[in-house]
């Protein structure tokens, strides 16, 4: 199976809900995403990264520094109450956005064509 | 080298910018490292599992640039963002100091509001005088008036900016230093004839003066050098935008219309833009080519000749040349023209700016204006002291509240910051204030200081804004940094264990020394206005010879109306009649020339005497008169008799002289029956008749005037054919001058405009240095007292009630309230004393400053310097009576219950 891009807004989306479950370091985000979809994601770390100093700078998210896993100094991200309703906004529109590709992929003309 | 180290390694930034980067480099070096780690374990080699992970991160310095760009832009919103919630915090602070005291923050106000508002109204007059010249004018800077500085034997030095249209011809001609040379005179013309005439003021100018000063007309044109060709130019008239407004309500088909000046149409051809009144001061109406009215208002060959000195000269340098090489060149033009005559011959050009104040001849204007300036910065510095002082004195009062907040974590940087928010909150408020007080202040002081300056259209003053502004930012940070000092030694563990009694109240020295700035200052101003009072009323006391405030002066350009010197002495004799028959009007005479107006010297000789003494005011001076003049003007003969009306035309003439005269030229001998012969050679013998009192000639101060009186009727001076009426008047009513210039109108058919002005309005000029010098000063050191006595009051009765205790311990030993009362009063009264010491040695030191403003009275005066003293500290005492005679009052037991 190829690789695929994602569709600007997505990756968003994705960090948001990766980090619904709870305080995690940027690593961890990037891994849950990479493993959950199967690797068939086609996502620099890089991105995922502006993605989440993106959402920091909006408020979504917040971070502070912590001891990791393996005993490393870690920048981990919490969900703001602002960025919880824009996980459930995003979702939403990301859900209406497949189902309108979908429709349009399922739909067939009226009456025959030319 | 591992790339974490290689990122790190990159640059090193400062301060908060470097703690970011540090952090990204953190943040990618932990997930390069965790993910190596992770690979590693799984079974890659280390080089390779570097490598993927690399792969897998994507472009390294690209994503370091993008993560710190975002940081930094998050990092500076949420600085401004809580730099911006501090402020709000301190200024919701403030404003609730503000309201939960509002007598405190009031007084603060109002004397920051007095300080500052007299201040930026004394700058509106500073600006008009010292700083600015006449709108519209481009490039002032390039501008030059012409003054010539002659010495005269018999009147010693004075620089003049009169000249005649020869000198602007010679200097057009021949200067090489000047880009562009232009003439103007300033003088009021009638308009329009009969009831309805008119006077507008008018500036006769060459073609090339209205360019020069580099404006534009707003509509229409200006005249051009084929329209000002002398000795007879081209009638047209430009009008000032205000007097477009007034006269013509604006209207654009003006252009083309008549406007009979002096009783000659002249053609309207453009109007000036808004505000545009040449380089002086003075409202105009109207500009005129100069050689439109050039012959008719001097003489006929006024375009050739050097002796009528009338226009003034306004240069614009050439670029490069500076104006020392200037005047040089024009000393030298001048001296060349003048080379037969022996005093303008040694004359030299003075090169002068066109600001108003800037003159040679305006430096007691220009003086005045600086003391006043220097009078309302003493002002603002007693407010700016006070406020201090109360600002200080509320700091130790809250003293615990600061100490609390500390012991709560509030940094001293927040409390300093609060504190000074909160005096420029107060400042703030003051500096509103005070555009009120300048905007009601500055237009009355406009019009005591600057009564003869064109009105200003704008309503309100940038500049004079921009001023108020700072200063009230100033002040906030001065007087809020007074207390911030107090407040940053005081030692708030102490403070907050022991209550207010223990609290170590002492006055500190600052706020000793605020007082004494405030006292100091309130009687070197005592001292100005006492020694101005004394000066005006020396002034006002002068007996000038005649009453001038119940003395009119009648003019008419009768020569307009085509009067010669025949027709012109017939009407003054019905107008005589017809105007004495006005209510109010007790008498009226006829004169040639009018004291403080004009005053003529011709050749005179002395039968018997070869060559006249030169005399300490020049002269002698002539006037022709009416039989009745002195009984006019109520001018006493002291010898001999007074002119009669048998002394008329075919009568042998006759002469009266004055005691100047008498004294200085006949020397003791007895000048009655001697003969004068006034003009050439062919003068007839005028008898002296009579000796009659001095008046005063052009000037208050005491200079004897040599003048002597003919009758006008009897012709014997024969150059003089202008003639006006002098009023004693025993109402002197704005309605009897209405009722006086419509009779003369009217009188033969429509005659131009009657300027009937009281005597007074004359001499009032001369008078208004003192006037306004008095009055300021006592207004401003009226105010600086109050504010310092309210300062000295407040420290007091704060110093008082922060004794409360040691009062009260004091009254249970068994002091008497007497006692108390002195120990109070005492200490306020020390601080008094000593700036009345400091005071009074300023104004000793400054004195040589004020002297040339006085009148008749010495700068340092012993029994002024006395009586400010005396007010302030009577002053003093009352300020700090009031609070004594409260803790006197305490009931011990009250006392020792405080705190």
């Amino acid at each position: 199976m190829a690789e695929l891009e994602l569709v600007q807004g997505t990756l968003d989306v994705l960090v948001l809900r990766t980090l619904s479950w709870g305080t995690r370091h940027g690593y961890a985000v990037a891994r849950w995403i990479k493993e959950s979809s199967g690797d068939a994601l086609n996502v620099e770390d890089r991105a995922l990264y502006v993605s989440l100093h993106r959402l920091e700078a909006r408020g979504f998210v917040e971070s502070d520094w912590g001891v990791s896993e393996n005993n490393r100094k870690a920048r981990y991200y919490k969900l703001t109450p602002a960025g919880r309703r824009e996980l459930t906004a995003g979702t939403d529109r990301l859900t209406r956005y497949v189902d309108a590709v979908f429709r349009v992929l399922q739909a067939v003309p009226d009456g025959g064509g030319a | 080298m591992t790339p974490e180290r290689g990122i790190r390694r990159l640059v090193r930034m400062p301060g908060r910018l470097a703690r970011i980067q540090r952090e990204v480099d953190d943040e990618m070096s932990f997930h390069l490292t965790s993910r190596i780690e992770a690979l590693t374990a799984a079974g890659h080699a280390p080089a390779q599992a570097r490598e993927i992970a690399l792969r897998e991160f994507g472009d390294l310095a690209d994503a370091r640039r993008d993560l710190t760009r975002i940081d930094r832009g998050r990092a500076r919103r949420s600085t401004v963002s809580s730099w911006l919630s501090a402020v709000r915090g301190d200024l919701w602070y403030a404003l609730r100091g503000v309201r939960r005291s509002p007598a405190f923050a009031a007084t603060v106000v109002v004397t920051l509001a007095i300080g500052i508002g007299v201040n930026a109204a004394m700058f509106g007059i500073v600006d008009r005088l010292l700083l600015r010249p006449a709108p519209q004018i481009v490039n002032a800077e390039g501008l030059r008036s012409m003054y010539y500085r002659v010495t005269l034997s018999s009147m010693g030095t004075f620089t003049g900016d009169s000249r005649g249209y020869a000198d602007y011809v010679d200097l057009a001609k021949q200067g090489t230093s000047f880009a562009a040379v232009g003439a103007y005179y300033p003088i009021p013309l009638s308009v329009g004839r009969g009831s309805s005439a008119g006077q507008v003021n008018s500036i006769l100018a060459t073609a090339s003066f209205l360019p020069m000063l580099g404006v534009h007309p707003f509509i229409g044109r200006f005249f051009g050098a084929d329209e000002d060709r002398p000795p007879i130019g081209v009638p047209v008239a430009v009008l000032s935008y205000a007097y477009w407004r007034r006269a013509f309500g604006g209207s654009s088909d003006v252009l083309g219309k008549n406007l009979e000046l002096n009783g000659k149409p002249f053609t309207i051809i453009g109007v000036a833009p808004s505000g545009f009144r040449g380089v002086g001061t003075e409202p105009v109406d109207v500009f005129v080519p100069v050689s439109s009215l050039g012959g008719s208002l001097t003489s006929p060959n006024w375009d050739t000749t050097y002796g009528w000195q009338w226009l003034r000269i306004v240069t614009r340098l050439k670029d490069g040349v500076s104006p020392v090489r200037a005047a040089q060149e024009a000393t030298t033009i001048f001296r060349r023209a003048h080379a037969k005559n022996d005093e303008e011959s040694r004359a030299t050009a003075v090169l002068a700016s066109v600001i108003p104040g800037r003159g040679p001849n305006e430096t007691k204007n220009a003086q005045l204006a600086l003391l006043l300036s220097a009078v309302a910065a003493i002002v603002l510095l007693i407010a700016t002291a006070n406020v201090a002082n109360l600002l200080v004195t509320r700091a130790v009062r809250r003293q615990r509240e600061i100490a609390v907040r500390t012991a709560l974590g509030v940094s001293r940087r927040r409390l300093l910051s609060q504190l000074i928010t909160e005096s420029t909150v107060l400042a703030a408020l003051g500096g509103a204030g005070a555009l009120i007080v300048a905007w009601g202040g500055g237009a009355l002081l406009r019009r005591l200081v600057l009564p003869d300056f064109a009105p200003d259209d704008s309503l309100v003053d940038l500049r004079i804004f921009a001023v108020a502004s700072v200063v009230a930012l100033s002040c906030g940070l001065v007087t809020g940094l007074a207390p911030a000092f107090i407040s940053q030694r005081t030692d708030f563990v102490g403070a907050l264990k022991s209550g207010a009694r223990e609290g170590g109240y002492r006055r500190s020295r600052l706020r000793t020394s605020l007082l004494v700035l405030q006292a100091a200052l309130s009687v070197t101003l005592l001292i100005g206005a006492a020694l101005f009072v004394r000066s005006l009323t020396n002034v006002l006391s002068i007996d000038l010879g005649y009453d001038a405030q119940h003395t009119m002066v009648v003019s008419q350009n009768l020569g307009s109306a085509g009067f010669d010197k025949q027709k012109t002495i017939a009407f003054m004799r019905r107008a005589r009649e017809q105007v004495t028959a006005i209510p109010g009007v007790a008498e009226a005479s006829v004169a040639v020339t009018v004291p403080f107006m004009s005053s003529w010297s011709t050749h005179m000789r002395v039968a018997g005497i070869d060559s006249l003494p030169p005399l300490p005011d020049g002269g002698p001076y002539v006037n022709a008169v009416s039989y009745n003049y002195f009984s006019t003007m109520g001018m006493r003969i002291l010898r001999g008799r007074g002119f009669a009306n048998t002394d008329v035309k075919g009568a042998p003439p006759v002469a009266v002289i004055n005691e100047s005269m008498a004294s200085t030229i006949f020397r003791g001998r007895d000048p009655l029956g001697v003969c004068l012969f006034v003009g050439g050679p062919s003068a007839p013998c005028a008898q002296i008749v009579g000796v009659v009192r001095d008046t005063h000639r052009q000037s208050i101060n005491a200079v004897q005037s040599a003048q002597y009186f003919l009758v006008e009727e009897q012709e014997v001076w024969s150059e003089a054919f202008n003639r006006v009426l002098m009023l004693r008047t025993t109402v002197s009513t704005d309605a009897v001058k209405r009722q006086v210039a419509a009779a003369m109108q009217q009188m033969e058919g429509a005659l131009p405009y009657a300027s009937v002005q009281r005597l007074q309005e004359l001499v009032e000029p001369e008078i208004r240095t003192w006037r306004l010098g008095a009055s300021l000063f006592v207004v401003f050191g009226s105010i600086a007292l109050l504010v310092a006595m309210v300062g000295l009051y407040s420290v007091v009765s704060f110093d008082t009630a922060q004794r409360t205790h040691e009062v009260g311990v004091r009254i249970a030993l068994g002091a008497r309230s007497r006692e108390i009362l002195k120990l109070v009063v005492s200490d306020g009264l020390r601080s008094a004393l000593v700036g009345v010491i400091v005071g009074v040695s300023v104004a000793a030191l400054a004195a040589g400053a004020i002297t040339p403003l006085l009148f008749g009275v010495s700068a340092r005066d012993p029994a002024v310097f006395g009586l400010a003293a005396l007010v302030l500290l009577v002053v003093a005492i009352v300020a700090s009576a009031l609070p004594a005679a409260r803790a006197a009052r305490v009931a011990p037991s009250e006392a020792l219950r405080v705190d």
